[in-house]
């Protein structure tokens, strides 16, 4: 969960933040925003608190939709053009869900304490039987959050382990990523999570999940969860010792260097597939979700869309093997949310429908809790789509064509460059920034794709584009100018 | 109402309203603040005179259209329907539509509707529009129509329409006869769905909301939609008419071409055509004498003068935003409609009950929040019944951008904070806001919490709803721009009422207060507003709630009975580990903790360790839960207790909601189930183990630990606890610390065995 605990928070651990924390403004977009994706807010009945961790599609166009207080409500009619949703009780009393996965007839809830099964065997439309498919990790502090997966292809789940009071690890594989199979197998897979808050496949099906800003984490982060991997934060070493399955633990990380000299030195260590840089694009990432709908939520399809707690925001995120190390680059979508969003689902009619709640940590959105949906009003945005990266510089596709003079124009690339200080302080600056020159652009034929040449690639930074003064065909400028791509591995020209 | 009683009605009042059915625009009744001119400007939009007479595009009141029809034989009672088609204007007193048919014989009128009426109806799919067949309930409807603001635009159906001229509302009294409920019930939930234009706007109802007001509006009346189904030839007659008559100038429809262009706006003269006293083969609209001068008037000098201001007026009479607004020296509730405006807050004062003045709210509000409010249904005053409706982006999103350009505040910015500080600025903010400093959580609620006075606009919109200058002039003299408000000035003549805070500086005060609201959720709750726990109530079945809890370890299962006795499970270790009587439990659903409970009066605190263990480890000490401390907080063993065969595997409901846990100890598979015992015993809890084993075999099972005594056969009792023992060879040893362990060897059979045991809180 949330991971921005700072020292009083570790003193009195019970108490609501009582120092007042900076959430960071919004970027100023909203109002343009709201052309092309549309807020709805799902009207929830009085009464009822619904402060969604986690979503998933049932059939017949119904979402089940698990609560921090603990219950399971099935949802209707949340896609209607004004929606009139039902909210049907089907559990309740459960410990914080944070994952919910479905395959026949039942529901995979992950609550803190455990990854349960729960059905309705009478079918009166409430659970009765919990089932316990895996509690193979140690609960001893209320910051110990988990989070849940839906099935991989093989029939897998995974299940992300918060540390303990957001610093420690204190209770059996605090700070892991487990994998449960189909027999109910409790495998640790991962060791060095700090405050995950999602975890799922990326646009590709490789098993990715959030990480947030922290010590050994200076932002905050989507990672890929390698199997045997160590995601950077050593204080979960404790536990190799339970996990016969894996070698022991790896060599410590020095604090204070940066993260493309340690991952020589640690093999296991891998490095932060995309940064998402603090305050400018969220404080505390959160749920993500793959765009599979076919083109009805616009142009970004097969993408990640990746919610954030703090700043009520969506950001989009778009990732690449490059020398088998996992990279890409995030973008800002929609701000503008009332609520710090934990979790987001795309509707059978393929809009995106968000929840969340504002307890516990700041949050710019005001409201306790509530669900909203984001539609494309059918209106097509000019947008940097996708950024990747080329043996030379990185190609941007856009999702509108580009005024051809202003498009191949060097000077409306610009670009500049930070890493961050790969250390167990809590959080940290951006440093080395350096800037570099594009040289060429090769605009192609259809103004839909820039390749640009750049003066310098540095593996480990992090490469911010500001296209704020290019245009499109229109004369109109980018929706959002800017795209951050993290550069792990430069591919080799062919 | 009989068809022929509903005509003669009309008829009457027609009659007696003294030829004056006029095309009904609320907003201009009685509207003092338009000249003859711009109330012609605002008729020539709502009338849709540009459907047909080009020229003013560029005016974004002059955009409107008729409802869309796609689904209209769905909507709308077929009697109604042809009546309305025969006569608008004598079917619907006050329609805006005109009499296309104004050159037709009676015989070729009475055709003409029947083949426009047989297409229309063949519009739409049998079910595209929703029917609502839940019946509501029309005594709430009355008091939605009173309260969420119907009546700025609407009599009560029960008022006689002649009521409508005084109190510039227009009558529904047609209405019962042109909707089915379940139609009309859809309807006002989604009106933007069929009236595009934004007329009559969406007021957030709920669906049973909605079918509450149906039922009001249509009392009950059963409307009879059955009607013979529409022919071919007929359909296609009609068809063609649609076109003909033009009636796609204002109704666009799929597949059907765009409406013929009549002279250019430019061209129009008064008194000719539509605008004569007696049209004659154009459109009939029924104009009063009034309109048709105050259409030729405005027909001067457009469109070009339209350019030179005065939209943001037009727009608020357009809209009837004026029916409920006040802006400057126009608008505002009638002297009846105040009466009907409620408010749970009565302590706010007229201004906790009446919408908000416009008055400057271009420089008030953030043009995104205005955006909120007017199109995404956002409120900020829950306390205030009457809604604000949406009337549509498409359709008023202009405004927004008039406002901030028009109005205009002294440019207040709060400078930059330095770094070193804003913890100070913080504090104060803080304590200011609080009950110690200017208690502004008295009448203003915080974060949704409230300090137990009233509770008024809750402070944390403060920073996305209100920009700096509205800030910083508004709060120095409340009085001033909203005249009459309850709120106090706190720095009457730049004097603060708090002497202290910041050395009584009332800019600096009030610059404390912005950036402690600037922190949005993230700003600490001020002194005065509490954050208690939440209490689960049981109902008539038995509540499991599950959650950390210091009687039951983080993996704790509560257990909650209406026979008012209760218990905790340490799922982690299968045991009973706390009951307790009277109310269940209190919930922790603030900040950040995961739902922790607490029972709700003193529990009996049992022991949390696994307990069970092999015959062989008879003599043994007990393996009990591995300790941390503060010096040492990691979990040395943790393992414990799967490594010595414990396994938690869940539990399951019965029909009454009672939980029956299972779990495995080595090979044996135990189910673990306790209720109250019946009455007269209900205060005691009777716990049933059922114990599957491969083969026989004993099992040690240490019901309780701490002060024991035995009371006679089989009963043992602590001084907060009896304890029955019902079955198995119960023994008494010394534990740790002084304690005493009551251990039962349990024979098990091959196959299930059953034991049970009765708890009796003792306090």
């Amino acid at each position: 969960m949330k991971p921005c605990a700072k020292l009083l928070l570790l003193l009195f651990p019970l108490l609501p933040p009582a120092w007042g924390e900076e959430v960071g403004e919004w970027w100023g977009t909203a109002e343009r925003e709201r052309a092309y994706y549309r807020i709805t807010e799902i009207p929830i009945p009085k009464g009822l608190v619904i402060e969604s961790g986690a979503f998933v599609t049932l059939p017949e166009d119904r979402i089940a939709i698990g609560t921090r207080r603990g219950d399971i409500f099935i949802s209707s009619g949340i896609d209607r053009r004004k929606p009139i949703p039902t909210f049907e009780l089907f559990a309740s009393g459960l410990d914080e869900i944070f994952g919910l996965a479905y395959r026949d007839d039942a529901f995979y809830v992950t609550q803190s304490c455990e990854l349960t099964r729960v059905t309705d065997r009478d079918g009166d439309g409430r659970a009765d039987k919990f089932e316990t498919i895996s509690d193979g990790w140690g609960y001893g502090n209320y910051h110990e959050y988990a989070f849940g997966s839906k099935f991989d292809p093989k029939g897998n789940l995974y299940v992300a382990l918060g540390l303990s009071n957001s610093y420690h690890s204190r209770a059996l594989f605090r700070g892991w990523a487990m994998k449960i199979t189909p027999e109910g197998k409790t495998i640790p897979i991962a060791s060095g999570l700090r405050s995950p808050g999602g975890i799922g496949p990326n646009e590709h099906g490789a098993l990715f999940y959030i990480e947030s800003q922290g010590p050994w984490n200076s932002s905050c982060s989507l990672k890929f969860l390698k199997e045997g991997g160590f995601m950077g934060h050593p204080v979960s070493f404790n536990w190799y010792e339970y996990a016969k399955n894996l070698e022991g633990p790896p060599k410590n990380p020095e604090s204070g260097g940066r993260i493309v000299t340690e991952k020589k030195k640690v093999k296991e260590l891998v490095p932060y597939a995309v940064i998402f840089p603090y305050i400018r694009m969220g404080r505390s990432i959160s749920g993500f979700v793959v765009n599979r709908t076919k083109g009805k939520f616009g142009p970004f399809e097969d993408q990640i869309f990746i919610g954030d707690y703090t700043q009520s925001i969506v950001m989009r995120a778009t990732t690449e093997k490059i020398n088998g190390v996992w990279q890409g680059a995030c973008y800002p979508f929609r701000e503008g949310f009332s609520t710090g969003i934990l979790n987001l689902q795309f509707t059978q009619a393929g809009n995106l429908l968000s929840g969340g709640t504002n307890r516990g940590w700041p949050v710019r959105g005001r409201k306790p809790f509530a669900l909203e949906r984001i539609d494309w009003t059918g209106k097509m945005p000019f947008e940097i789509k996708q950024v990747s990266i080329t043996p030379e510089g990185f190609s941007i596709t856009f999702t509108k064509p580009v005024h051809r003079s202003s498009g191949m124009d060097p000077k409306n690339y610009r670009l500049s460059t930070f890493t961050h200080i790969y250390h167990g302080g809590y959080g940290g600056p951006e440093v080395d920034q350096t800037a570099p020159v594009v040289q060429s652009v090769n605009l192609s034929k259809d103004g839909m794709e820039a390749r640009i040449e750049v003066s310098e690639i540095t593996p480990g930074h992090v490469y911010e584009l500001d296209l704020g003064t290019l245009r499109d065909a229109g004369s109109e400028a980018l929706l959002h100018r800017q795209a951050y791509y993290t550069v792990n591995e430069i591919p080799v020209s062919k | 109402m009989k068809r022929g009683t509903l005509h003669l009605t009309l008829f009457f009042l027609w009659f007696a309203c003294g030829l004056d059915a006029h095309p009904f625009v609320p907003g201009l009744e009685g509207n003092p603040s338009l000249s003859l001119q711009e109330s012609g400007d605002v008729l020539i939009g709502e009338l849709q005179c540009s459907n047909c007479h080009e020229g003013e595009r560029d005016d974004p009141l002059a955009r409107k259209r008729g409802p869309n029809l796609s689904e209209v034989g769905r909507r709308l009672a077929p009697g109604y329907l042809l009546e309305f088609l025969s006569n608008p204007l004598e079917a619907h007193g006050g329609t805006k539509m005109p009499d296309l048919m104004s050159s037709m014989n009676a015989g070729q009128r009475k055709d003409s509707a029947a083949a426009l009426s047989a297409f229309l109806r063949s519009l739409g799919e049998e079910k595209s529009f929703p029917q609502w067949e839940e019946k509501g309930n029309p005594k709430r409807g009355k008091i939605l129509f009173g309260e969420v603001g119907c009546m700025a635009c609407h009599a009560t159906p029960s008022e006689e329409a002649v009521a409508e001229k005084e109190d510039r509302i227009g009558s529904l009294g047609y209405l019962s006869g042109k909707y089915p409920r379940p139609a009309l019930a859809a309807f006002l939930h989604d009106p933007l769905r069929v009236r595009e234009s934004g007329r009559m706007p969406d007021f957030h109802l709920t669906r049973s909301e909605a079918n509450d007001l149906a039922e009001y509006l249509v009392r009950g009346r059963p409307v009879d939609a059955t009607a013979s189904k529409p022919v071919a030839e007929q359909i296609e007659e009609g068809r063609g008419l649609f076109v003909k008559l033009n009636c796609v100038a204002c109704h666009r429809l799929e597949d059907m071409p765009v409406g013929k262009p009549s002279l250019p706006m430019t061209k129009l003269r008064r008194d000719r055509g539509c605008l004569s006293a007696k049209p004659q083969g154009v459109p009939d609209y029924g104009l009063s004498a009034f309109q048709r001068k105050a259409i030729g008037e405005a027909l001067a000098g457009r469109p070009d003068r339209l350019k030179s201001g005065g939209l943001i007026k037009r727009a608020l009479s357009a809209f009837n935003c004026i029916a409920c607004h006040e802006r400057d020296d126009y608008g505002g509730p009638s002297a009846k409609l105040k009466l009907s405006l409620k408010s749970s807050q009565e302590g706010l004062g007229d201004h906790g009950r009446f919408p908000p003045s416009l008055s400057l709210v271009g420089a008030k509000l953030k043009p995104g929040w205005i955006n909120k409010v007017m199109f995404d249904g956002e409120s900020a005053r829950p306390y205030m019944h009457t809604r604000m409706p949406s009337f549509g982006e498409r359709n008023l999103g202009f405004l927004p951008t008039l406002f901030s350009q028009a109005d205009q505040l002294p440019e207040m910015k709060f400078p930059e904070i330095p770094r070193k500080k804003r913890g100070e600025m913080r504090s104060a903010g803080h304590k200011l806001v609080g009950d110690k400093g200017l208690n502004c959580v008295a009448c203003h609620v915080f974060n949704g919490k409230s300090a137990g006075g009233f509770q008024g606009l809750d402070l944390l919109a403060t920073y996305d709803r209100l920009t700096p200058n509205w800030f910083a002039s508004f709060m120095r003299d409340p009085a001033k721009y909203r005249p009459g408000i309850v709120m106090p000035s706190y720095w009457a003549g730049g004097q603060s009422a708090d002497k202290e805070t910041l050395d009584g500086n009332a800019s600096a005060q009030l610059h404390a207060i912005w950036h402690f609201l600037s922190y949005g959720q993230g700003a600490p709750t001020p002194s005065g507003i509490g954050n208690p726990g939440t209490n689960l109530e049981i109902a008539d079945r038995a509540l499991v709630y599950r959650g950390r809890s210091r009687v039951a370890g983080y993996r704790g299962i509560s257990v909650g009975f209406p026979e008012g006795i209760h218990y905790a499970f340490n799922a982690e270790t299968g045991a009973l580990s706390a009951l307790w009587r009277g109310e269940f439990v209190s919930v922790g659903w603030g900040g950040q903790g995961a739902g922790n409970f607490n029972p709700r009066s003193r529990a009996v605190q049992l022991s949390q360790d696994l307990a069970f263990q092999p015959v062989s480890q008879r003599g043994k000490p007990w393996p009990t839960l591995p300790k941390m401390t503060k010096e040492n907080p990691v979990n040395p063993d943790p393992l414990y207790p799967k490594n010595l065969g414990y396994r938690f595997r869940g539990y399951s409901l019965d029909d009454h909601g009672v939980p029956t846990f299972s779990y495995e100890f080595g090979k044996l598979a135990v189910e673990d189930f306790s209720r109250p015992r019946p009455l007269p015993d209900a205060h005691l809890l009777r716990r049933t183990l059922r114990i599957t084993s491969p083969a026989r075999e004993g099992l040690l099972f240490r019901a309780l630990v701490g002060k024991i005594e035995r009371e006679k056969e089989g009963v043992f009792v602590t001084p907060e606890l009896r304890l029955s023992i019902l079955d198995g060879q119960p023994r008494l040893r010394d534990g740790l610390d002084g304690n005493h362990e009551l251990i039962i060897e349990l024979s098990l059979k091959k196959g299930k065995s059953e034991f049970v045991l009765d708890y009796e809180a003792l306090r």
